[in-house]
């Protein structure tokens, strides 16, 4: 089933033109990855699809809740990781957040819940981030580099909660300047002069 | 109700933790109090006093002391909400997207600004009483206070959902309160009756802290002069916080799980 699809996709940056009719479709329980360089417009085209962003021209159309991770956390700094999730259940009005929990143990950043944000380290600070972008447990998920600052067992880690969404049927978008583990998309995509092409996986 | 209560709580906490602010606040009223006062001769000054439309003379000492709590509580109250606002911006837009109702988010930002500047104005008004032992009014001195708070937190607010650069929102909230709360007291502006200064924000506050401190009127009329510029400023602000957090029209949520 198609969660995601982005029909003809256009957006400059006044003569600079990022993307130049893009057309995306991503289906459930599958995992896909945009990479590109640097500036060559995944943030925009991710921001566009999670309805950040408006595009200058074309479509993007989302069938069910999206869970969108930005690359710099957004959180705030004044309140601690157990009332970010506090907040966050009211928000979604959730009757609990055991799959936030869930993810504490798994990222293993439970022992710093009553911690207020602003003194936590970066890679912490991103792994709430990400937590905050799947508590409602969303059917499409739009990770923009969600791995950075991550240490190598949480690296791991977060491969093993994307694998579980997956099989759970969500469908998945990471994009990243970098993709280590090509093997473990299902598709990859390359940003390149404002067009999507396939790489083999 | 759940959310309500929620966004109220942390709207709380976050104007709490801003301890820079809060430590500026009350360390700076009591030092400027003293600082102001023992520089201030007892001269009398006409004030012109707008609800009873006349000419007050005022003793120059005691209306240093109550204007000077309205000048730091604008500045400070001001830079708190710009500060706060500007720093959560993302993250409340985060929340709304998340579902969090845009009308009770900004209900409880409202809350959370009355309550804040409620308790700091009481605070200024408590070290008011420490340098002047005699204003007519404690309470509509106060309510004076709350006032300034109200019109600069709902200023800083509106600056804070605007503005992207942080250091341009403190020299406006510098600039603008400090020329407002300046320009309606004879002491340092000996031309402070004009008419065009009816229309400035602390004009309201200005005249209700000189109608507790020296008279029985309240200066209501005034006094609501005053609020309805706290009110513009946070309908302002929260247009535009509502703008900057919609879905932007490329997307099209077809139907929810």
């Amino acid at each position: 089933m198609r969660l995601l699809k982005a029909e003809q996709v256009r957006k400059s940056y006044r003569r600079n033109h990022v993307l130049k009719g893009i057309n995306l479709a991503i289906t459930a329980g599958t995992l896909t990855g945009i990479v590109g360089e640097n500036g060559s417009g995944k943030s925009t085209l991710l921001k566009i699809l999670a309805g950040e962003l408006a595009a200058d021209h074309g479509s993007a159309k989302v069938a069910g809740t999206i869970g969108y991770c930005p690359q710099e956390p957004v959180i705030n700094d004044s309140l601690t990781i157990g009332e970010h999730l506090a907040y966050f259940q009211s928000a979604y009005r959730l009757s609990d957040h055991k799959y936030a929990d869930h993810l504490l143990d798994e990222l293993n950043f439970r022992k710093f819940a009553n911690e207020r944000a602003e003194h936590l380290s970066g890679g912490t600070k991103q792994k709430l981030n990400l937590t905050l972008a799947l508590i409602h447990q969303p059917a499409v998920l739009l990770l923009d580099e969600p791995y950075l600052g991550f240490d190598w067992e949480t690296y791991l880690r977060f491969w093993g909660i994307v694998n579980e969404l997956r099989q759970n049927g969500k469908a998945i978008l990471v994009i990243s300047h970098l993709v280590f583990d090509q093997k473990k998309f299902d598709r990859i995509l390359k940003l390149h002069d404002g067009h999507l092409k396939e790489t083999e996986v | 109700m759940k959310q309500f209560l929620a966004a109220t709580k942390f709207s709380f906490k976050e104007q709490l933790a801003n301890r820079f602010a809060l430590g500026l606040l009350v360390l700076f009223v009591p030092i400027v109090y003293w600082m102001y006062g023992a520089v201030t001769p007892n001269d009398a000054v006409p004030f012109r006093f707008q609800p009873a439309g006349t000419f007050l003379s005022v003793n120059g000492h005691d209306l240093m002391y109550i204007t000077t709590g309205l000048n730091v509580l604008a500045l400070i109250i001001g830079f708190m909400f710009f500060h706060s606002a500007h720093k959560s911006l993302e993250f409340d837009k985060r929340l709304t997207r998340a579902g969090l109702g845009c009308l009770r988010f900004i209900l409880a930002k409202i809350l959370a600004l009355a309550v804040v500047t409620a308790i700091l104005s009481l605070y200024t008004l408590l070290i008011l009483l420490i340098f002047w032992h005699s204003p007519h009014n404690i309470f509509v001195v106060w309510l004076s206070y709350w006032l300034i708070s109200l019109v600069y937190g709902g200023f800083g607010l509106l600056l804070g959902m605007l503005l992207d650069s942080e250091l341009a929102g403190f020299f406006i909230v510098i600039m603008f309160s400090q020329m407002d709360v300046f320009l309606q007291i004879p002491i340092d502006n000996p031309a402070a009756n004009k008419t065009f200064l009816k229309f400035f924000p602390s004009y309201g506050a200005v005249q209700m802290s000189i109608a507790g401190g020296f008279t029985n009127n309240w200066a209501i009329k005034e006094a609501l002069i005053g609020g309805s510029w706290a009110i513009v400023f946070l309908l302002i602000a929260f247009m535009i916080f509502y703008l900057r957090t919609r879905y932007r029209s490329s997307l099209k949520i077809i139907a929810n799980n």
